[in-house]
């Protein structure tokens, strides 16, 4: 910029510059004054060539004709004073008029450049030159001084201006020396990219700013003379950036609440919930002690149970924050529990306000709910009525059986839930499985026996898609067709009875012992007693798994030992038949609990009616 | 249209490019894996054009380029280098390397294609 007003100066004053005009004027007046003198000698050379052939003339004659060369003289005199005049006017105001013209460019100049100042000043964007030899040129814009929180360029240094470590000052030299050379000047675009700074987090002032920083080079005669530094400050954009993406966050956080929400049946998500807080309650006891005295591994599991269920419910954020209370569990194995108790409590912090927002909005959607109202499946209402008014159900008991399945759900209905879990790691790990398949969806199931069922159930499916359903490249080996995962429900006098089966790769019994033993949880010595089943059994224990990484679904070795531990609280039981090659059962077995129960209210009302009509 | 090898230690990444500058008719004559199989390639093939990363076991992409050079000192190398290994990517430029290409390789980004062919170009223009 400078370079080309320095040009720009130059231009305009000298066509105009007192030199060339006068000299020109003044050769022009030489030029008739010497042309007016020898027209005279010529002219009074003929005269006096003239007047000598008159010679012989008389002294009268001889006079008159002197007088008239005189005359001739006089006014010739007269016509060079008045041509001279004429020229000196002419030139005074000729030069008058081009000074005029000379002061009016220089002005304009002048305030030209002060209009570049002013814009520059003016500029949003701070610019001072560093020379090749990375000195900082005087010369600055005044938003460069507020930028850079300085008053003099001169001479300051690197670290300073970029708010810069050695390492960086010296990369940047390396920088400033490579674009030096005229093959990497010449590709600016492409070898600024190479610059530490372009983008500065400054501190001053006591505030953070954020500096986007742009560089130009300023070539003369083929070799980088300067480089220009243009300094925008990006703070406000980057803040609202920020925020704009922080709400989108919310935004899309508060999506994923809902629509989890609104897909998971509401007795589900009661379940949830009421596990949660049991789980955050004893986490109290913990933090008033700061001391984690209780089984760990406990707490561990649950979180892992927690993690599972918020991931299939398709609260994601609630499953990540629980992810990472479960890493710190699994730190504590090896490190001391003092150094993690800070990380703990802001974990636990976010996980706590996030499951705040959970249950704030499940109070809001499910808001017309009452505790004082149940739940009963439509479809076992209708067909009730429906018995009733076409005389089908006429016995008191046929009732009875009727308003005690009122609560119970087609066992199909329930199973949305799994076939969500299918869907959802199929895609994410690109294996193909059928659809859930449901052996007997009409089946009618209490809830409370689904519901007892439910985290087993889970674990179980999930265990299936990751480690059961080999994936596709293994499948086509082994010249299978599309993994399968079924379910089937019964329930008669004896209990409930779920059964979940996948054609799968089958557990291997001599790997799971293998794993047992690197796991310390069995000693080698024992290996060769145990038996294929015992072997088998060995996937219940804790601390097991079989997959070298662990993934999102599964792994980590919790969850089966979760199941048994799980079905062993409930009074019940599960069991595995296996065969590699060709796939797992898992069998759920639950106790007649429920049914107990309502067979003693049968009981007793059927006394009752007994003791009334006796009575009466 | 250039012949050319590509020495980058992730084999993936050299398949990416390899893919991109067939499509584009240049002829991708070897692959290596690391800084002495690049060395050995060069001398095998003579290439018009070796594109070098940085990072690599045995020998980085910075001696291996010293070897070139000393080799046949009008050896055209283009870099592929993250921005993070700024100072040693500048010593190489210094030191005779043609020019670098920015690691992410994003071949869906029309820019950095743009960049790529015209960088690719420069350096076989050379």
């Amino acid at each position: 910029m400078a370079r080309k007003q320095r040009r720009t100066r130059n231009y305009l004053i000298r066509p105009v510059s007192q030199f060339k005009i006068s000299g020109s004027v003044t050769v022009l007046m030489v030029a008739i004054f010497v042309g007016v003198i020898v027209i005279n000698y010529l002219k009074y050379s003929y005269i006096t060539r003239v007047m000598s052939s008159f010679y012989s003339l008389n002294e009268e004659t001889r006079e008159i004709l002197l007088g008239i060369r005189m005359r001739l003289l006089i006014a010739d005199v007269i016509l060079i004073i008045a041509v001279s005049l004429v020229i000196i006017l002419v030139w005074i105001k000729m030069t008058h008029r081009i000074y005029g013209a000379t002061e009016k460019f220089a002005r304009l100049m002048i305030e030209g450049k002060l209009e570049i100042e002013h814009m520059l000043n003016n500029l949003d964007q701070g610019i001072f030159t560093i020379n090749a030899d990375c000195s900082i040129n005087a010369q600055h814009s005044l938003r460069a001084r507020t930028l850079f929180g300085m008053d003099n360029f001169q001479g300051a240094k690197l670290e300073e201006i970029f708010d810069a470590d050695e390492d960086g000052v010296r990369v940047f030299k390396k920088w400033v020396e490579l674009v030096g050379e005229p093959r990497f000047f010449k590709k600016w675009k492409m070898y600024e990219k190479l610059n530490p700074f372009r983008v500065i987090n400054k501190k001053s002032n006591g505030l953070a700013q954020v500096l986007k920083v742009d560089y130009r080079p300023i070539v003369t005669d083929n070799s980088l003379a300067k480089i220009m530094v243009l300094t925008t400050d990006i703070t406000e954009k980057v803040k609202s950036e920020k925020a704009l993406k922080k709400s989108r966050r919310e935004q899309e956080a508060l999506m994923e609440r809902v629509i989890a929400l609104v897909n998971t049946d509401k007795p589900a998500v009661d379940k949830f919930v009421a596990d949660i807080e049991g789980y955050l309650r004893g986490f109290d006891q913990i933090k008033s002690s700061k001391r984690l005295s209780t089984n760990v591994t406990q707490l561990y599991r649950d979180m892992h149970t927690i993690k599972g269920n918020a991931g299939t419910f398709g609260f994601g954020n609630l499953a990540r924050l629980a992810g990472n209370l479960e890493e710190l569990f699994i730190k504590l194995k090896t490190e001391n529990i003092s150094d993690l108790y800070e990380q703990w409590c802001q974990g636990l912090e976010l996980f706590t306000t996030e499951f705040g927002n959970i249950t704030d909005l499940r109070r809001k959607i499910f808001s017309g709910d009452k505790k004082d109202r149940i739940g009963i499946s439509g479809a076992a209402y209708n067909k009730l009525i429906q018995g009733i008014s076409s005389g089908e159900i006429l016995d008191i008991n046929q009732i009875f059986e009727h308003l005690c399945n009122l609560d119970s759900e087609p066992f199909g209905s329930y199973c949305k839930k799994y076939q969500r879990i299918i869907q959802l790691y199929r895609e994410k790990y690109n294996k193909n499985i059928e659809d859930l398949k449901i052996e007997n969806p009409e089946q009618m199931v209490h809830r409370d026996i689904m519901h007892a069922l439910d985290p087993s159930m889970v674990h179980i499916i999930r265990n299936a898609v990751d480690h059961g359903i080999e994936r596709n490249e293994e499948r086509e080996k082994a010249n299978k067709a599309a993994g399968i995962i079924s379910i089937s429900f019964e329930s008669d006098k004896n209990g409930s009875t779920l059964t979940i089966s996948d054609n799968g790769k089958g557990i291997d019994p001599d790997l799971i012992a293998k794993v047992a033993v690197e796991r310390n949880l069995i000693p080698k010595k024992d290996l060769a007693k145990l038996s294929t089943e015992e072997k088998i059994n060995l996937i219940f224990e804790s601390g097991l798994t079989t997959t070298k990484e662990a993934g999102e679904i599964s792994g980590r070795g919790v969850g089966l030992d979760a199941v048994k531990t799980y079905m062993e609280k409930l009074n019940g039981s599960v069991s595995i038949e296996t065969k590699v090659g060709n796939g797992t059962i898992f069998v759920l077995k639950l106790p007649p609990i429920l049914r107990e129960n309502k067979l003693e209210i049968r009981n007793k009302y059927r006394q009752q009616k007994i003791s009334i009509r006796e009575s009466s | 249209m250039a012949k050319i090898i590509i020495v980058d230690d992730s084999d993936y990444l050299s398949e990416e490019i390899k893919i991109f500058l067939e499509a584009d008719g240049h002829e991708v004559l070897a692959k290596g894996k690391d800084g002495e199989e690049g060395v050995e390639l060069y001398k095998q093939h003579k290439p018009g054009l070796t594109l070098l990363d940085i990072t690599m076991p045995n020998k980085d992409g910075r001696e291996c380029l010293h070897e070139i050079l000393e080799y046949d000192e009008n050896a055209r190398v283009v870099f592929i280098s993250a921005v993070k290994d700024t100072e040693i990517l500048m010593e190489c430029l210094k030191a005779g390397a043609k020019g670098f290409i920015e690691k992410p390789l994003k071949f869906r980004d029309e820019e950095f294609c743009t960049e790529f062919r015209s960088t690719i170009k420069d350096a076989i223009e050379d």
